[in-house]
């Protein structure tokens, strides 16, 4: 996920809906937990002769290992 | 008759109307009466068109008085998500956007329940498109708790959780993507299945990989009577499944003794549990002891990766469903809705594809897992929390914590069932969870007939 900085995403928002400061306020501790899942989806991919490895993977529901 | 027939069970109303002791005409209008005495207060149902349903049950009971037998449902109510098209029957998804769409076709799950003799009684709330959080603002206001109506259902399958708990229908049906008819059930006292993926088509509505349609009802019984009649292949539908759907309602009856049932103790303890989470869980755990399962302690990995990975997909499926449409009527959406549905636009290719490896990844894990421990199903708490008002607390919403036993097998296409388990503080039921191997949705539905043959949750009712 490439939006990380509050100016990227009001470009890309806007680029999309009439958004509102308010609208912005909203999306942006909302995109904080999406960047975070995609970012952890990232980190798991291995090289390309590899699979993710679930038994590796963590077991709790913050993703502790 | 001297009892209501709405307080008996969907497969008691069945047998009542298919040996001639009431008509379906009677038990629809029975309905319709408590669907008006209720809803200006639970707002359970968006859309009732009393007149078609009276339709239905004419049409219905002329066919009987015929001597035909229209079908295995035939004497039942469904109330049915309003996000699932009805033929001629208003759906709005419970948004400004869909306020006047009348459907031309069914939904292939909704046709299946008709010509097994159902009566669609009408279309139940829900958070709009079934996504974000309910507000006030909605098209249709949030619906109440029948069990405590100073509190929210919890959704997103609000309506059809209050209306089937409130014996305003016979049984209803949900959408689960995350969570979302699972959850209801768990806090509405009611059995509700996600089937395995592919096994209830989707054909008819709107596009999404791993949400699948759910029924929910009183008894697993009657869970398992509308699952049959929702099952089946469509050959017009990609993720259909071609295989044969067993009758479950006649192959209820097993004996437990010796099945393995994985009770994922680690993870259970790392989530945030309300206290009345944990008891619920521990007498539904005694429970199933004292039907003869035995419980095995087992070490689950990879659920909040799995989870991270299903809501990547219901993110990313959400914004492309609805790319246009925010450019073009974004003040016609929920002020909260619009601002959930764009999330999906900050999204790469790549993200929705690392998405999906992961969840085949946990499917295979999950699968093989229940294998080589010879396990019969995985027990959970259905949720973390006790109410919609602290499953919706800022912070952990938006990272699915109040999903954190319910959204992996979204992901996986595993079945999952909720029962009930027990009342929180609030006086709002708490559930219980059993998941199993894909295309195995039996054994979880005996399971479940087993533990409510031994509990009598399912014969209580809530206080309106």
């Amino acid at each position: 996920m490439e939006y990380r900085e509050r100016s990227q995403i009001v470009e890309r928002a806007k680029q999309i809906a009439p958004v509102s400061d308010d609208d912005i306020d909203q999306l942006i501790p909302l995109l904080d937990g999406v960047r975070g899942s995609a970012d952890l989806l990232e980190s798991l991919i291995q090289p390309f002769d590899g699979e993710v490895e679930i038994e590796q993977l963590s077991s709790t529901v913050e993703g502790d290992r | 008759m001297a009892t209501n027939p709405i307080t008996l069970t969907l497969a008691e109303q069945i047998k009542l109307v298919k040996s001639g002791q009431i008509s379906v005409r009677e038990i629809v209008q029975k309905h319709l009466t408590r669907i008006s005495e209720l809803n200006s207060r639970l707002n359970s149902f968006i859309t009732v068109d009393e007149q078609d349903a009276l339709d239905q049950a004419e049409a219905l009971d002329s066919r009987l008085a015929a001597g035909e037998d229209p079908g295995p449902l035939t004497g039942a109510t469904v109330g049915v998500k309003d996000s699932i098209p009805t033929k001629g029957l208003r759906t709005t998804d419970n948004s400004r956007l869909l306020e006047n769409w009348i459907p031309e076709d069914d939904a292939k799950t909704v046709a299946r329940l008709r010509r097994a003799g159902a009566v669609i009684i009408g279309k139940t709330n829900l958070n709009e498109f079934g996504w974000s959080r309910p507000s006030e603002a909605d098209l249709s206001p949030p619906p109440w708790n029948p069990w405590n109506s100073d509190r929210m259902s919890v959704g997103s399958s609000s309506g059809s959780g209050a209306a089937s708990s409130a014996a305003m229908a016979s049984a209803t049906i949900g959408t689960d993507g995350g969570g979302s008819a699972r959850l209801p059930a768990g806090a509405h006292n009611l059995y509700g299945i996600k089937p395995t993926h592919g096994l209830v088509s989707r054909l008819g509505m709107d596009h999404n990989g791993h949400s699948e349609i759910s029924p929910l009802g009183r008894t697993a019984l009657d869970t398992a009577l509308m699952l049959e009649s929702m099952a089946g292949f469509e050959p017009e539908d990609d993720m259909s499944w071609p295989g044969d759907v067993p009758a479950y309602s006649e192959n209820l009856e097993v004996d437990v003794i010796g099945w393995r049932i994985g009770v994922p103790r680690n993870f259970i303890e790392s989530a945030p549990n309300e206290p009345e989470i944990l008891s619920g869980f521990e007498s539904f755990l005694t429970t199933l002891e004292s039907l003869g399962a035995e419980l095995v302690d087992v070490d689950l990995r990879g659920m909040a990766e799995a989870r991270a990975a299903n809501f990547i997909v219901l993110n990313s499926e959400a914004y492309q469903r609805h790319q246009k449409s925010l450019k073009t009527d974004w003040n016609k959406y929920g002020p909260i809705t619009r601002v959930y549905l764009l999330q999906g636009a900050f999204l790469s290719a790549n993200d929705m594809l690392n998405a999906a490896e992961v969840g085949r990844s946990f499917r295979t894990y999950f699968s093989r897992l229940l294998a080589t421990q010879n396990l019969k199903a995985l027990a959970m708490p259905t949720s973390p929390f006790a109410t919609a008002e602290r499953s919706r607390r800022p912070g952990e919403h938006s990272r699915g914590i109040n999903a954190c036993y319910t959204a992996p097998f979204n992901i996986s296409g595993h079945p999952s069932i909720s029962v009930p388990a027990g009342f929180g503080d609030a006086g709002i039921p708490v559930g219980a969870m059993l998941t199993g191997e894909l295309h195995d949705d039996l054994t979880l539905l005996q399971l479940a007939h087993a533990y409510d043959l031994s509990t009598d949750w399912s014969t209580k009712s809530p206080p309106v």
